[in-house]
């Protein structure tokens, strides 16, 4: 039997001619958080939507603890979910909302003030039972939305975009205070995004979505690291890609350079190279006794505080270098790219 | 891991919903009465109680048995789709048994049937839920359920019943009604006898030179070759024109005023509409009132304002310009009363087509070099003719349905409305009745039809276009000068019209002695204010289940998807489209016999309100319904709200204001209305509008008036308080909903 938390399997969803999810299996463990990240349109609320049971699956199931609850109504799966714009109900307090689950599973009413009251404390929202969702701010409004779902003690916790409507700063506290706040309660936790910064930062796992499949599941690192194809490299990060052709174990030749690089593709197979920016080394002279170096020139470059980023002509391409803490000057001028076999992935094209 | 789960595909326990519905189906079943002897619905016939008959009907075991079933079913320890299935059958198989029990005995229902249907149309509402046949809870399938059978029972069966008394007499087919009603000279006459000319030849002469016109043009505008059909459009149109207004008849007399008013009515619509959006002056804020007008005027109050001002002895014409004259009874005076009933609703329609010319769609066609007459034809007539034709057509609909005022100054000439009406009352044939009440229900529903499938959905296009932020331009001096006029006279006209109506009240005779007297009001009494207050019971305890199903069946199709959910919107919005003398002549023959005999209870007069009434809740529901993030219904689905709770724990305070008014409006619209409860009152059960008609007809107009007065004065402050609850409670939530 399976040992996920909650486990979709084989799971296909259209409306009308748009596929919006096309066949997805995939596993949450206990007390994980798993991301589904992707660009907008490309099916992940409607995955989640279907976890909640607000959409029926035309194929495949969804299982809770392996037990099936594909045909379970959303009302009596015991799952939350938070939505993108809170769904505060306008005309209860903030008490209220909160406490509406509970009054629901018939909690007794000292009870729900208790636990409204931890609950609220945990958020860091003590004492604002009274007021109603629109005396607050967008980002409390969003903690009470989180503790409307926490109190009812769901299994699992559904996010859909929960952050989209927060300005930059605040979205990055917020997010880490989820993070938190779910490690301390080891809720197993599904959320969506399209942000890849925001997923890396804040997931155990990630799923990359894109037009209603999963492209790959891992770590932020393996995801990063280790993407499995261009469009997962390219959605996640930025990156440089290369086309060649291995030409010898460990070697790969495309117009104008060859490259040393891990071993592992056979010989005379086509393969993209992919670089990530920091992984480019640059220097002012040519290094020596290393393999992988071009020369070059930088065509612009642009100070972002903790790094530098370059655009570097070299070998008839234009390359994106990130040099981390700059110093007083940026480089101009000639300079030579070195690029470490150990940083370099290969994709190879099928 | 050792948490106990409760999923509930594998709880045992009983399930609660479907025990209740077995439990009461049964001891409805089998208590109360499933026949009554007479009219009255509240008689008890021990007799014909489930107990009674158990001996000697073979259905009724049979009934009880299922309904225990049901119960049983609830409790053995089965999954929810098992237990779904069987009650799946149970339901279909009770709902069955209780139509053939009714239908078998052919007398008059009692309580055990509605019991023991709507009970069994519930459980099995609950097992399409349970057994997952309905992606719905139990209450919204078992919803769905119960307004189809609402709307299929009192709007679908009882237009059936016209048709078929159309072509069915004395349980024979035949066609001699239709053929007789058609070719009778009260319907239609083209061709006059009296008459030396052909009328038909000089129809078809007419549309001939009407082609050769088109044609002419336009080879001119070298438009020939993409316009041809504009040709066929032109010579058709103008022959058939001419040759009705060459006719006589019922067919004639009502789509030319259904053209005459719709034409006038939206003209003065737009330029009112002009004048709300863009006008500089004060006149503007007497709109408001203006377009509530219509809704609060009981029938026969312009008819009867008519004939006080330009009457036979009218104050204008005879006393102040010292003419007698006929010339407001018939088709004129009609035109009149209906186009200052119906042009407020050419405003509300127009209002929302005016605001959505967007200032700045003009602004860009001018900076790109066009005069203003050219902005007008390039740009504000094509996003406003699908508005234009809407308002037009709904007015038209309007015109042909309308009866109060044919009958009340219509001088006698036959109307399709009326002919119903007389083709019952005068001639005693019900199935003539039923032939004018198709032609009719014809022409209005095709109009509907045209109206929401073809004009509508383009008008949503360019009404759904985001207003950019550009401020409305004012009209040009000159012309809100002028179109203030015209609507300050009309406002006078109005002003006169009512106050005529007001004075007649406590007029002794009005054209001939006009002192005052309070004798008409003493008169009311005991009769008048009888029928006022059977009015208003009648009236309110039908807005509340009419709001409430309104608003259910519009939460239902807006939210829900089942299948048939477009029918379940298209029935219930058809009595729109249906004319209320048509319902009316549905509603007896329908419900005048057999199992479902109804007549001569205000229990029909209530269904017929409800009924009549359900779609503006279905309207307003549906408006309210959609200000609403459909997340904070998921919101509380997730955190274990089953619908019903959901519904009434946060769609109805959200729309609560929307539910008041839709109640007031539900409420007043039953207050006023006249055609579809015509045929259905009796003498214990008689109604203030048709009591107006009989003192106007049969008794003293000054009894009318008062009677007509206190009615109006009784739905103004109906709305004026509403108005005052609405500010105070509506404000708020409305922001709300909108902020969230
Ligand atoms: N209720 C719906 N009806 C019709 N199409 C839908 C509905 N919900 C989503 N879609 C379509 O399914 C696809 C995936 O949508 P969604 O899951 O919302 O994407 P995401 O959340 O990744 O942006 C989109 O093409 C969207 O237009
Ligand atoms: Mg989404």
């Amino acid at each position: 039997m399976n040992r996920a938390h909650v486990s979709v399997q084989g799971i296909t969803k259209r409306f009308g001619p748009t596929v919006a999810v096309d066949g997805v299996s995939l596993d949450v463990e206990e007390g994980s958080f798993t991301t589904l990240l992707g660009p907008s349109g490309c099916g992940k609320t409607t995955l989640l939507r279907m976890v909640a049971g607000f959409h029926h699956p035309d194929q495949g199931d969804i299982f809770l603890r392996g037990i099936r609850v594909t045909d379970i109504p959303a009302h009596r799966r015991n799952t939350a979910m938070v939505f993108q714009e809170y769904a505060l109900f306008p005309h209860m307090t903030v008490g209220e909302n909160v406490g509406y689950g509970l009054r629901l599973r018939r909690v007794s009413a000292d009870e729900a003030t208790r636990r409204v009251g931890q609950v609220m404390e945990l958020v860091g929202l003590a004492g604002q039972q009274r007021k109603f969702p629109h005396h607050l701010s967008g980002g409390q409004q969003q903690r009470v939305a989180l503790a409307r779902a926490l109190v009812v003690e769901p299994e699992v916790l559904l996010l859909d975009e929960p952050l989209s409507n927060l300005d930059a700063k605040l979205r990055i506290r917020v997010r880490s205070e989820i993070r938190q706040l779910q490690q301390q309660l080891g809720k197993t936790t599904l959320y969506v995004t399209h942000d890849q910064e925001e997923a890396l930062a804040i997931s155990d796992r990630i799923a990359v979505m894109n037009r209603g499949r999963i492209l790959q599941l891992g770590t932020p690192l393996q995801i990063y690291h280790h993407p499995v194809n261009r469009f997962v490299a390219d959605f996640v990060g930025l990156a440089n890609f290369l086309e060649g052709e291995v030409s010898a174990p460990g070697q790969v030749r495309m117009e104008g350079v060859s490259l040393t690089v891990p071993d592992g593709a056979l010989p005379g197979r086509r393969v993209t190279v992919v670089l990530r920016p920091e992984a480019i080394r640059l220097h002012a002279r040519p290094p020596e006794g290393v393999a992988n170096v071009l020369r070059g020139y930088v065509t612009a470059a642009s100070f972002l505080g903790t790094l530098a980023r370059y655009w570097v002509d070299a070998a008839g391409r234009h390359w994106i270098v990130d040099v981390p803490s700059p110093g007083e000057a940026l480089m101009t001028g000639e300079v030579f790219l070195e690029i470490p076999r150990d940083r370099i992935h290969l994709l190879t094209e099928t | 891991m050792a948490r106990i789960l409760t999923i509930p595909a594998f709880r045992v326990a009983p399930n609660t919903t479907l025990l209740s519905w077995g439990g009461i189906t049964f001891l409805g079943a089998l208590l109360l009465p499933w026949t009554r002897s007479g009219r009255d619905l509240f008689t008890f016939t021990t007799s014909s109680t489930g107990l009674a008959l158990l001996g000697s009907s073979p259905l009724m075991p049979a009934i009880l048995a299922t309904a225990v079933l049901v119960a049983v079913a609830a409790s053995l320890p089965w999954t929810n789709a098992q237990r779904g299935r069987v009650a799946l059958g149970l339901g279909a198989l009770g709902t069955v048994l209780v139509a053939l029990r009714l239908f078998g005995a052919g007398q008059p229902f009692s309580g055990a049937a509605v019991v023991a249907g709507l009970g069994f149309l519930a459980v099995l509402g609950t097992g399409l839920a349970l057994a997952g046949v309905l992606r719905a809870d139990a209450f919204i399938a078992s919803s769905v359920l119960w307004a189809g059978a609402f709307v299929i029972i009192f709007i679908l069966f009882p237009l059936w019943a016209v048709l078929k008394a159309s072509v069915i007499v004395k349980d024979q087919f035949t066609l001699a009604v239709v053929a007789e009603t058609l070719r009778s000279p009260v319907f239609f006459l083209l061709n006059n006898p009296a008459t030396t000319r052909n009328e038909t030849l000089i129809g078809v002469q007419a549309g001939l030179v009407a082609a050769a016109g088109a044609v002419l043009f336009l080879a001119v505008t070298r438009r020939l070759r993409q316009s041809w059909v504009w040709i066929l459009y032109a010579g058709l149109g103008v022959g058939v024109l001419t040759a009705l207004y060459l006719g006589f008849g019922a067919l004639r007399n009502s789509v030319l005023l259904a053209i005459v008013v719709g034409v006038i009515s939206t003209a003065l619509g737009f330029v009112f509409a002009l004048l709300g959006e863009r006008s500089r002056l004060r006149t503007r804020r007497l709109l408001g009132p203006f377009s509530i007008l219509p809704i609060i005027t009981p029938p026969f109050v312009l008819g009867l304002a008519m004939i006080y001002l330009f009457g036979r002895r009218g104050f204008v014409t005879y006393q102040m310009l010292g003419i007698s004259t006929n010339i407001f009874f018939g088709p004129l005076g009609v035109a009149v009363a209906q186009v200052l009933a119906y042009a407020p609703i050419a405003y509300l329609v127009l209002q929302g087509v005016v605001q959505s010319l967007d200032a700045a769609l003009e602004e860009a066609a001018e900076t790109l070099g066009a005069s203003r007459w050219h902005v007008l034809r390039t740009v504000i007539w094509p996003l406003a003719r699908p508005g234009i034709a809407n308002a037009f057509l709904l007015v038209a609909i309007e015109s042909l349905a309308d009866f109060g005022n044919p009958i009340i100054i219509g001088g006698g000439k036959p109307f399709l409305a009326t002919e119903v009406f007389f083709a019952i009352i005068g001639r005693f044939n019900p199935n003539e009745a039923a032939v004018y009440g198709v032609v009719l229900l014809a022409m209005t529903l095709s109009i509907f039809l045209v109206q929401r499938y073809w004009v509508g959905r383009r008008s949503y296009v360019t009404v759904t276009g985001k207003p950019s932020g550009a401020k409305a331009r004012p009209l040009p001096p000159a012309l809100d000068y002028a179109a203030s006029g015209v609507f300050l006279a009309w406002m006078a006209l109005i002003v006169a019209l009512y106050g005529s109506v007001f004075v007649g009240s406590v007029t002794k005779l009005w054209g001939f002695d006009y002192t005052f007297t309070l004798e008409h009001l003493r008169n009311l009494s005991p009769t008048g204010w009888k029928v006022f207050w059977t009015s208003a019971k009648l009236s309110a305890y039908a807005a509340i289940p009419s709001t409430l199903l309104g608003f259910l069946i519009a939460y239902l199709v807006t939210r829900v998807e089942f299948p048939g959910r477009g029918g379940l919107e298209f029935g219930s919005m058809l009595s729109f489209a249906v004319p209320g003398t048509v319902m009316g002549i549905g509603y007896i023959l329908a419900f005048n016999q057999g199992p479902l005999l109804l007549t001569g209870t205000s229990l029909i007069i209530i269904l017929a309100f409800v009924f009549r009434n359900m779609p503006v809740g279905i309207r307003s529901g549906v408006a309210a319904i959609h200000q609403i993030d459909r997340s904070l219904e998921e919101a509380s689905t997730m955190l274990r709200a089953n619908s019903a709770v959901t519904l009434w724990r946060i769609v109805m305070p959200l729309v609560r204001s929307a539910l008041l008014s839709g109640l007031v409006f539900a409420f007043v619209r039953a207050m006023t209305a006249v055609s579809q409860v015509i045929f259905l009152i009796t003498p214990q059960h008689s109604l203030a509008t048709t009591q107006i008609l009989t003192y106007i007809e049969y008794g003293s107009q000054g009894r009318g008036a008062a009677l007509a007065s206190l009615l109006t004065v009784f739905m103004i402050a109906v709305i004026l308080a509403l108005y005052g609850i609405n500010r105070r409670l509506g404000g708020p939530t409305a922001r709300e909903v909108t902020a969230a």
